[in-house]
This record gives structure tokens, sequence and C-alpha cells, in this order.
């Protein structure tokens, strides 16, 4: 699991209060219907960050220690534009694979 | 075309048989040599014209063709293939494969003429969808092909890929979002409109895609695309495959710190760490600024890398491609993870001390956390400590062989650690816990209770801390303060059997001291309720008691009479004289009570043994030594019970019975008894694993010089075996197991101990040592370790079992 700031949004030193409501604003905007996965990754997040001595813990011992670099290239390649394929070759692949 | 001839000439030259011809052709196109296989059915059809042989001459045909179309030699395939037309054979699917061919070599008209041969619905449908993907791949030169129905549609997808080509994806988007979900050319809707959404980084491109018809040209298109946004999908594919969508891939993010990226990610794949820092350095120094948040989680990935896989040489290496990260500047959390992951506890502890300097001094974290910061770090150590040098349970201690007593070597041991934890973070629970569990388990039983009264500080109502400051205060006889900590703690968990049944324990023991104060109301209140909860078959000791209250009191016609109903409600007589004369002594009643008592009990024990009576009184024993009661007289009581059991070995005794004596024989472990019942036992019952169990918990009582090391192993494997095959034992397999590995780490000390004791005077490991790594791993390399029962334990075993186990394997070299 990438890191459960990062997953938030949250500053580092971000308050109890702070990572309350942003993890409300989170689950209002990714139901569990619409968007499971994501729902379920803000909740492992905020289960990690909503204690104060997880909290801490976490920092001291697991900071980062779920992420992989599989996770960052595609966080990566999700905001990087994409180049764009020309038609006559998008054509083409289709001609070439029936 | 020279070469074809004078190989047709070559061959046409020696007549040859048709079979041979036929075997020919076959082999032809089963390897794939269409050409050859075209020129023998050519052949063939000449000889003998037959149906066989016209298939065989389109299937050759049509992978000439095909081969031909994928060369980009499309007018030669469409001349190979209007051969066939006007021979093909009437075959559904051969008809299907040709009609497909000519569409997708753009031969429209005799395309149409053979698709009007087709009958199949289904084939049909297929092949109108084929058409529109050819004209779509053609251009639109086809459009005046395709019925009138689907040319419009057909049209805005050309004109909407026209727009893709200038940028304009808006307008693609439109352009086809008129097209019905039942039209043939709905999944180039879906393509065009998942590339909108792909190049603007919608997550409705993969949802859009994932809709596509396999086998349609758009999926063929879509695929590579796809596989970016959906990795599983890529997995899923042919290696080759995969390769080429790879590179596809890396063409549409062609920036020079993302190609680092992924080759880093190549060789961290590869355990190649050394290259792929350096990799993933450069890509960090050249990622954008508006990237810092992934260089920081890139920094941290290899960070975990480092800790997990590296090695010393490595965090230089991290150093120089990350820098520090602020939470550890001085890279020491980073040594100390290395060392756990290497399994060097004491180096990690070395590290993790000064990663707990840095943390004050270089404000790692702010000034409100730093003394909660410090107490985890102090028990992370301690539990570093207990890895180390597992805490051994107090009645496993003396089962350290003498030069092992302090195997400790973490510079911290692990009660020093969590003390030190508690004292930075008083409000921390967890280290209070650990503390309590360590010292409950080492039984150091002053300094729980004092651990216990200082959480209650902090945790009033903690529930562990409550139990065990009653059981101080029972030990004491202060039975109010015992029974009110016990009633707390009840509270926190009220369906707990055993805390229920240890407050019900000391509630009796209440009522014994309110008679002996002469409050024999309160005494016959708490009396009373007690045995309005307790189960009929069990109410005979309350019954005693209420006796001996009464008796106390002077009611001695009303404590006969209770006494007389406890005799009847008790398993034997002589069960409830046991009891009654316990009271008689605890109370105390008057002498004559007691004596009258003890005589009848004596020649009780006198008369022939039954299973029932064995089981009653050793139970009643073993509670007294598991609640560490003590009375005048109970060494005795307890020689004669045991006398008893002895006799009892020869009457005969049900399974629960012998299975319930070797557990509470388990109190007084190095009594032979406790291996005779259970010798009894495996013969009788030997699927029972509570017996070879027993046996080992006797063995192990021997202690370090007199424990017969392999019998011990032999017996608890066959106890394992058994309780893993039935799971009503799981709880005691997982025991079973937690003592195996105990004493595999104390045996394997043992040897290297000696061994490093001796290194100098040998060049090679001793037998021993090769022994005890063996046992560790569960090789098996003596051959009489399975007569685990038979053992005498009045033989001499002049050395300790080390040795006996050395020497074994001494002569066993010779």
């Amino acid at each position: 699991m990438p890191d459960p700031y990062t997953v938030l949004g949250l500053a580092l030193d971000s308050t109890d209060e702070a990572i309350r409501r942003r993890y409300l604003q989170l689950v209002r905007t990714y139901t569990p219907d619409r968007a499971p996965e994501r729902f379920a990754a803000i909740r492992e997040a905020y289960d990690k960050l909503r204690d104060p001595i997880s909290r801490l813990r976490y920092r001291v011992f697991e900071a980062g220690k779920d992420d992989t670099l599989e996770a960052i290239l595609a966080d990566a390649k999700a905001r990087l534009p994409r180049r764009r394929v020309p038609v006559a070759e998008l054509l083409a692949l289709g001609r070439k694979c029936v | 075309m020279g070469r074809a001839k004078a190989r047709k000439q070559r061959h046409t030259a020696v007549p040859r048989s048709i079979a041979l011809q036929r075997q020919q052709t076959e082999a032809a196109l089963a390897r794939g040599a269409f050409q050859r296989a075209r020129e023998l059915a050519q052949e063939l059809c000449r000889q003998a014209p037959t149906a066989e042989h016209r298939r065989w001459l389109t299937e050759a045909t049509l992978g000439r063709a095909t081969e031909l179309r994928a060369a980009g030699q499309m007018t030669q395939a469409l001349a190979v293939l209007r051969t066939a037309v006007d021979g093909a054979s009437d075959s559904a699917a051969l008809l299907a494969r040709c009609a497909s061919e000519l569409l997708l070599g753009g031969d429209w008209q005799t395309a149409q003429r053979l698709m009007a041969r087709v009958t199949d619905a289904t084939v049909l449908h297929r092949l109108h969808a084929l058409h529109v993907d050819a004209v779509v791949l053609h251009g639109a030169p086809g459009l005046g092909s395709l019925p009138a129905e689907v040319r419009a549609a057909t049209q805005s997808v050309l004109r909407a890929l026209a727009y893709l080509a200038q940028g304009d994806d808006t307008s693609a988007h439109e352009t086809v979002a008129e097209i019905p979900s039942a039209s043939p050319t709905y999944d180039w809707k879906l393509l065009i409109q998942g590339l909108t959404a792909f190049y603007a980084s919608a997550p409705a491109a993969l949802e859009l895609w994932q809709q596509l018809t396999p086998e349609r040209v758009p999926a063929a298109i879509a695929a590579p695309l796809r596989a970016q946004l959906e990795p599983a999908f890529g997995a899923s594919q042919p290696p080759q495959l995969q390769a080429e969508w790879l590179a596809f891939g890396q063409r549409l993010h062609a920036e020079p710190w993302l190609v680092r990226l992924e080759d880093s990610r190549h060789l961290l794949a590869q355990e190649a760490l050394p290259a792929a820092l350096r990799r993933a350095g450069e890509a960090a120094r050249a990622m954008p600024p508006e990237y810092h948040e992934l260089h920081q989680r890139l920094a941290r990935t290899l960070y975990w890398a480092v800790a997990q896989h590296g090695d010393d040489r490595d965090i230089p290496a991290y150093r120089k491609a990350f820098g520090a990260p602020p939470d550890d500047p001085q890279l020491h959390r980073l040594l100390a993870l290395h060392h756990e992951y290497a399994g060097d506890f004491a180096a990690a502890q070395e590290c993790w001390v000064k990663y707990a300097a840095d943390m004050q001094q270089d404000g790692v974290v702010s000034a409100a956390d730093s003394a909660l910061a410090g107490a985890l770090v102090w028990l992370h150590m301690g539990e570093l400590a207990e890895k180390a040098a597992p805490s051994l349970p107090a009645e496993l201690q003396f089962t350290l062989p003498p030069e092992l007593d302090d195997t400790d070597d973490c510079p911290f041991p692990a009660a020093e650690c969590y003390q030190r934890s508690v004292a930075l973070a008083p409000q921390y629970l967890a280290a209070h816990e650990h503390l309590l569990e360590l010292l409950h388990t080492t039984g150091q039983r002053q300094e729980v209770v004092e651990v216990a009264r200082r959480l209650l500080e902090y945790f009033p109502e903690h529930q562990r801390a409550l139990e065990v400051l009653a059981d101080d205060a029972f030990r004491q006889g202060r039975w109010d303060e015992a029974v009110a900590c016990q009633e707390r703690a009840v509270q926190g968990r009220p369906h707990d059997t055993d805390l229920t049944s240890r407050l019900s324990f000391y509630r009796l023991g209440l009522a014994r001291m309110r008679a002996q104060q002469g409050q024999f109301e309160a005494a016959r209140a708490i009396l009373e309720a007690e045995l309005a909860q307790e189960t009929a078959s069990k109410r005979y000791h309350i019954l005693c008691r209420q006796a001996a209250v009464e008796l106390k009191a002077g009611q001695r016609r009303r404590g006969e009479e209770l006494f007389a109903q406890a005799c009847q409600t008790a398993p034997s007589r002589l069960v409830a004289v046991f009891q009654m004369l316990v009271e008689a002594i605890r109370m105390p009643l008057e002498s004559r009570w007691s004596t009258r008592l003890e005589r009848e009990f004596r020649r009780g024990l006198k008369e022939k043994p039954t299973g029932p009576n064995a089981v009653a009184l050793l139970g009643l024993l073993h509670a007294y030594a598991t609640l560490g009661i003590s009375y005048d007289g109970l060494p005795a009581h307890q020689t004669l019970v045991l006398q008893y059991l002895k006799r009892a070995l020869r009457v005969p005794l049900s399974e629960a019975e012998l299975q319930r004596l070797c557990t509470c024989l388990q109190a007084w472990p190095d009594n032979k008894l406790l291996l005779d019942f259970a010798t009894r036992g495996a013969q009788e019952f030997p699927h029972q694993p509570v017996f070879p169990y027993a046996a080992a918990r006797y063995y192990l009582a021997l202690g370090p010089e007199r424990c017969p090391v392999p019998r011990l192993q032999t017996a608890l494997e066959r106890a394992l075996t058994l309780a893993r095959a039935n799971p009503a034992y799981t709880e005691l397999a997982d025991e079973i197991e937690e003592l195996q590995q105990v004493l595999h780490t104390l045996m394997l000390l043992g040897d290297l101990d000696h061994h490093m004791r001796h290194f100098s005077t040998e060049d090679e490991p001793p037998p021993e040592l090769l022994g005890a790594l063996a046992d560790l791993f569960g090789l098996s390399l003596d051959d009489e370790e399975e007569d685990w029962l038979d053992f005498d334990a009045d033989e001499e075993l002049d050395e300790p079992p080390w040795s006996s186990r050395r020497q074994r394997r001494g002569r066993r070299k010779r």
C-alpha cells in the first residue's frame, strides 16, 4: 500500500481533526459502490493514521515500507501527459493483428 | 516465378503415387509450408479431384494468401485468393475464412459473392462486422460496398478517426456519440471514445476497452494501450507480445527519468540492488520539481529495499543516491533495520539506541511526540531482545544447561527495554503490557505486582493487572481485596469462565475468613450465593464448606446434615470426606473432627481404587497445587493420594479418566506416575496426543542432567502429529510447537557453546554440532529414538543428555 499520507493527500504534521476531515471528504467522493478499491485504500490509510500512537508508530517503523516501484511508476504514468499514437499507426496495428 | 516453374518441373518429373502425394500434402499443411502444400494439392486435384483434395487446396491457398498479406503483398495475396474462390470447398468455415481474407484485402465484390454462399447466421454476422472493420482500415473507397444501414455510421467512424489524427478529441468523441450498441460499428465507437479518455488520463478508457469484442479489429488496436492501464491483461498475453507491448508503452512515456525508473524496477526484480540504486538515483535527480512527492516515495521505497535486501555497501550507495531522509538524518534507523532483517538483534539494538538519540537531537518528531517516539523505540528493542533470547516460562527454566543460564546477548535485556519504555511514556499501554507479560512468564511475582499497580494508575480497569493484584492478594490471605479486584476484572469480560471460576474460588475463601472472624451470617450468604450458581455434580465441595461454617458456629446438627448431603452428591464418600477434612483443617474445627475425618480418609484410601475416586482426589490436590494453597498435612495427603494412584494403575480406567489423571499429574511432572499413566494411556488409546505430551513433560522435568533428549523429541513429535490430526487439539499443537522451538534453540546453543570452547583445538565441526543442526531442521539421525515409552527413570544417566547424544553419534560414526 502506498504511503497513507499520500493516499489521503495530507502533510506529515496533519492534526487529528485534519485527518478526520480529509477522510470524510474522500469517502464521500469515493463511495464503496463507485470506487471500491479506492475506498478500501482510503479506509486502510485512515486506520493507520487515526490514532496518534499508531500514526507515530507508522512514522517511526513503517513509513514507505509497503510502497513499490510498480505503484510509483503507475502513478507517474497516470500523471504524465501521454504521447499520442498516430492514427495511421493504430490502423496499421489493426491490419497486422487480424 | 522462374524458380517456382523449375520446382514444379522437378516435382512433376518423377511420377509419384497418389498416396505419397497425399502424405506430402498433409505434412506441408501441418508445418505451415503453404506454397508447397498448394502445389501438391493442385497436382492432387488434377489427378483425383475429390472433395478432400479440394479442401486441402483451399486451405493451402488461404494460408498462402494470409502469408502474403502479412508480408504486405496485398495484390499477390488477392490474386492467389481469387484462384481459390471458384473451386472453393463448400465448408462454411473455409468459405468464411476465404471471405474474411478477401475483405481484409479489400476485394469487396468477390468477398460479397462468397458471403452470399454462407448460410450460417452467426458466421454471416461475424463477416458483416469484419466487413465494417476492413472498410475502416481501407478508408473511404470501401464505403460503397457496405449495406446502406451501416454506411452512415462507418462514415462517422472514419470522420472521428480523422479528427483524432488532427488532435481534435472533442469532435472525435462527439462524432461517434450517436452510434447505438447494436450497430457493427459500436466497437469502433468504444475504441475512439476510449482513445480520447486515454489521452486525457481519464479512467473511462479502461472501462470502454474492456467492453470490446476480442476478435474484432478495434480490440486488437486497443490491446497494447489497454495493457498500460491493466497490468493483469498484459500479463495474460504470450511473452513475445508482452515484450512488444512493453516497448509500445515506453514510447508513450519517453521521459528519460521514467525510463530510468523502469530500468530500476527491472534491476530490483533481478535483485541487482546496487545497479537499481544507481538508476533510481539518476531518475530521482532528473525528476521535475512538480513530482517532488514521487521523489520522496521513491527514496523511501529504495530505503526499505536496502533495509531488507541490501548489504553494508548499499547504505553508503543509498546515501549517495538519495541523501539521508529527514526522519533518519544519520541513517541509524536504516542500519538498525538492516541488522534486524539480517537477524543480528544485538547490533540492531545498538543502532536503535543511536536512532532514539537522533530523534531527540535532530527534531525528527515534534517535541510533543518525542517521549512517545522514544517509548516506541525502546519497546521495539525489548521485542528484539526477546527474539534474540526467548524468555523461558518459569516451569521450563530448569531445562537450561548450566552454561547457558545467561544467553541474552543483546546489550539491553527485554525487561530493561520495557521499563525504559514505560518510564518515557507511562500513558502508553503496550509497554506496560509487554513488561507485565514478560515478568509473569518468567515467574517474577513481586515485580509483576509492582508493574500491575503502576499500570492501574494509568489504566484503572485493566483486566490483566486486576487479575494479577487479585492473585497476589489471595496469596497474601487478603481475601476481601482479592474478591474486589477479581470482580472488577470480571466486569470487563463477564463470560470468561477462567475469570469467573477464580472469582468464585476467592469468594469461598472470603466466606471461610468471615466464619473465622465470627461473621457467620456473612459467610452463609456468600456460600448460599455460590451454591446457587454451582452445577449439581460440584455442589458437594460448597456443601462441605457450609458444613464447616455451621460446625464452627456451633450448629452441629445442621453441620452434620450438610456433610451428609455433601456425601450424597459427591462422586463417592471418600471424596467428600477428603474435602471436609481439608475444610476442617483450614477452618480450623475442633480437633476431634479432623481426627475422625483423617481416620476415615485413610481407611477409605486402603480400599480398592476406582477411576472416579482417583480422578476426584487428584483433581483436588491439583487445584491446591495450581492455586498455591497449602495447609497442615498437605504433603502427607499428597503422598497418600499418589500411593492410591499407583494402585489405580492396575484397575480399568476410561480414556477420559486417564487423560484427566495425566493432565493433573503434570502439577508434579517429575513423579514417575506421570510417565506410567502416560505409557498406559498411549498403549490403550494410541490416537490421543495428551499421553505422549505428558510423557514429554515428565522427561523435561528431569532437568538437563537426566532428560533423555531423543525420547523427549520423539514423544513431542508423536504428540504434535496426533494433535495436528485432531482439530480439538489445535491449542495443544501450538503449545508443543512452541516448546519444540525453544528446545531446538537451546540444544543448538548448547552445542554451539561447546564447539566454540574447543574451537582452537578442532579443525572440523564436531559431529554433535552437525547433529544439533539436523535436529533443528528436523532430520532424524537416531535409529533408536522411536522407543520413547521404553524408559526407566531410575536408570543411571551419568552424562547430561547433550553429552549422551554426542557419545551415541560418536559410536555411530565409528
